[in-house]
């Protein structure tokens, strides 16, 4: 049984943002627990994923960065085959 | 000096509670603590029972009719710099008079004050001229927060000028949020609090401050809480907030 939430996730996503913009928030500001999870599957879901904890890891250590550059690679990597 | 101002834009959310106790805390660890009425409801001036009636106050020291030690009121380690009604009126004309840089008159007001430990700013609910002012002097900012939804409103304005500010080029810094007012037996406040803390992490206070009728009771006395119920639940954590505070450097 989950427990009724009574503030909308929008509105600490939009404190996160906020903060964010406000300066630094030591620790990288990533959202945690629920508002978190749900976040991490909302990006999982469009990209296909399936399981969200393994992902949010690999991201939290950077894989998001590898990903992208790996994306341009390939794409350069297609520019230059057809050269 | 270690100044700290005490903004929120949102009413009745603890602001001039927090300055006087955590100032109070302060003092009481036998630091000089000033602390500053920026409020012209003058809030603070009134719970600490200082009388302004013959005496200058901050207003007449922003438009360089005062110096600060003729406005000064020393209790003990805490000493208060008033405010008073007129100060709302004064507020528009250091905006007339000076448009541009009006952020700056409390900070050119209280420049090469020595002798406090800290400063405390109480600022007026809003985000109007006098808060600017208060933001600009401290750049520290400490934002108490009553744990219920619409607190949540206010809190991601402060934000919204915090932002502005510094990209005005003044250096700002959040020292933290502060739960204030909360209430265990409620689930708001549990999940408020809950939240707050995975969402913006370091930024909130471990301190809570939970509610309290001392902390309502002790203005009526013109006291601080510490002194009007030393061992109650407010004092205990407004002295847990001020362990804190000095923790933080």
């Amino acid at each position: 049984m989950g427990r009724k939430t009574l503030i909308p996730e929008e509105k600490w996503e939009g404190l996160r943002h906020a903060m964010e913009e406000a300066g630094r928030v030591k620790g990288a500001a990533r959202p945690t627990g629920e508002v978190g999870r749900k976040a991490a599957e909302g990006k999982k879901e469009g990209k296909g994923k399936k399981k969200g904890e393994k992902k949010k890891k690999g991201r939290k250590g950077g894989k998001g960065k590898g990903k992208k550059n790996g994306g341009k690679k390939g794409k350069k990597g297609k520019k230059k085959g057809k050269k | 000096m270690r100044k700290i101002t005490v903004i929120n834009q949102k009413g009745g959310t603890g602001k001039t509670t927090t300055a006087v106790n955590l100032g109070a805390a302060l003092a009481e660890l036998g630091r000089e603590v000033l602390l500053v009425d920026l409020d012209p409801q003058a809030g603070l001036t009134e719970s600490l029972g200082v009388d302004t009636a013959d005496r200058p106050t901050v207003g007449e020291l922003l438009t360089g009719k005062a110096e600060p030690r003729e406005a000064f009121h020393a209790l003990g380690h805490l000493t208060v710099l008033p405010a008073s009604p007129g100060l709302a009126e004064i507020e528009k004309r250091i905006l007339r008079e000076r448009p541009s840089d009006y952020p700056l008159a409390l900070k050119e007001a209280l420049a090469g004050l020595r002798g406090f430990d800290f400063a405390i700013v109480d600022c007026p609910p809003s985000l109007g001229a006098l808060s600017l002012m208060g933001m600009v002097y401290s750049g520290s900012l400490l934002i108490p927060l009553q744990t219920h939804y619409m607190a949540l409103n206010g809190l991601e304005k402060v934000l919204g000028m915090v932002k502005t500010i510094r990209d005005a080029g003044f250096p700002m810094e959040i020292l933290g949020i502060l739960p204030c007012m909360y209430d265990v037996r409620t689930s708001l406040s549990r999940q408020v609090e809950e939240h707050l803390r995975e969402t913006l992490r370091d930024k909130v206070f471990r301190t809570v401050i939970r509610q309290s009728v001392s902390l309502a009771e002790a203005p009526a006395r013109s006291m601080d809480v510490l002194s009007y119920q030393p061992h109650g639940r407010g004092a205990e954590d407004y002295r847990a907030l001020a362990q804190e505070v000095l923790r933080h450097g």
